[in-house]
């Protein structure tokens, strides 16, 4: 999946999918040109902000990781997540940030036991 | 309550000054004709600076394929308004040391939460694709600065808040309003104004919990606060508030986030942070010694 990511997160062998130009519309590297240790260099030095490469990542969330806490240990994780995120909670963006929070806690305290 | 407020005002102009260092590189970047070199010269007369700031530069942060072994390299790879940003926050993290502890909550876990909140906000500007990632990322470690007058010179009064905040599940500020009558963010306004600080950063320090209120930089404010937001409700160190701050809608508008990005981009910040947080230990006591003898890579 072609995705833009900051310079600094770029890496030896991945592959631009679209070319990086510069303001004055000069081509800097071609899509398609595998990134190595001198291109990454050449485009820190011109100041390159982002590139776009092709990472093939598909993020899972929270709710696709296998829960492995207890219910009476999901259901102490929701009570003092609740109380941390205090009624915003129910709030659209606010909503996501606390199911992934749980998710997450659920995810990694079900692996410390 | 006024005898504290006059008593917070006479503390912060007793603080000290930021390392000339700055002042120097500041002055050098007025001048259109400064090259990569005059500014790693001015930096490399600083033999501590010089040391963290390359070992910030050869964090995980940066990701460099290979060691930054010079400053002048450093320089000609991250930019000079980089590197400007970069040397503040070395300077600023290591004017504090008090270690005495206000509760349960330390020097340390309040860098934690400062380092939470600059890799929150340059994961939110590279998923919004803002170009100025670096300066954002020097904007939520700064943020809190105000904190630290508290940690360094009214940790009795600072400990109270804390309780406050706890028990009543209320944000750090308005527990600091009930308290003190002052709060970290006119405490961080005047000391960031004392230190002649650039604009975009003062707006962060003085708007980062109501956003609406900046008015040349808007965009630095309502990032960083969605970015101390989320840091908060992820448990990404401490800043002492006793539930996750309130959100501004209106710094999402600016910021141009919606939920779907959540799924995305709060791994990112888990990990990113992960591999930040190694850069606090160069800022340990047991680490002091060894990177004061460590100046031979400059
Ligand atoms: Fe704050
Ligand atoms: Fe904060």
């Amino acid at each position: 999946m072609p995705k833009k990511i900051p310079i600094r997160a770029a890496k030896v062998g991945q592959t631009l999918t679209e070319p990086v130009v510069q303001d004055a519309g000069q081509i800097l590297l071609s899509e398609g040109t595998v990134l190595d240790h001198s291109n990454l260099d050449l485009l820190r030095q011109r100041g390159v902000m982002l590139v776009t490469i092709d990472d093939g990542d598909d993020a899972a969330a929270p709710s696709e990781k296998a829960r492995t806490v207890s219910d009476e240990e999901l259901k102490k994780i929701l009570l003092e997540e609740s109380q941390w995120f205090g009624e915003q909670r129910k709030e659209e963006f606010m909503a996501e940030v606390f199911r992934w929070v749980v998710g997450h806690r659920a995810h990694i305290e079900g692996d410390e036991r | 309550m006024r005898d504290e407020v006059d008593k917070v005002i006479k503390r912060i102009h007793e603080l000290p000054t930021l390392p000339l260092v700055y002042k120097r590189v500041s002055d050098l970047l007025r001048n259109p004709y400064t090259s990569a070199s005059d500014v790693a010269a001015v930096i490399s007369e600083d033999q501590v600076i010089t040391t963290k700031l390359l070992r910030l530069v050869n964090s995980a942060h940066y990701g460099f394929s290979e060691k930054v072994e010079t400053i002048t390299r450093a320089v000609s790879l991250v930019g000079m308004q980089a590197v400007k940003d970069l040397v503040l926050a070395t300077s600023v993290m290591d004017l504090f040391h008090n270690n005495d502890e206000p509760g349960a909550w330390t020097v340390v876990e309040f860098w934690r939460h400062s380092l939470a909140v600059a890799v929150a906000s340059s994961c939110i500007a590279e998923a919004v694709e803002d170009p100025h990632v670096e300066e954002y990322f020097v904007a939520g470690l700064i943020h809190d600065i105000g904190k630290i007058v508290w940690i360094e010179y009214f940790p009795d009064e600072f400990k109270d808040v804390l309780d406050i905040a706890d028990s009543n599940r209320l944000p750090c500020i308005e527990a600091e309003k009930q308290r003190l009558g002052f709060t970290h963010v006119r405490a961080g306004r005047l000391l960031a104004k004392r230190w002649k600080l650039p604009e975009r950063l003062i707006e962060t320090i003085a708007w980062h919990h109501d956003p609406r209120l900046a008015d040349k930089h808007p965009r630095f404010p309502a990032l960083v606060h969605v970015a101390d937001v989320i840091a908060n409700a992820m448990h990404l160190g401490k800043s002492g508030n006793g539930c996750v701050p309130p959100l501004a809608p209106e710094a999402m508008e600016i910021c141009g986030l919606s939920p779907s990005d959540v799924p995305h981009l709060l791994p990112k910040i888990h990990d990113a942070y992960q591999d930040s947080i190694l850069m606090l230990s160069f800022w340990d006591a047991s680490e002091k010694q060894e990177i004061e003898g460590d100046l031979s890579t400059v």
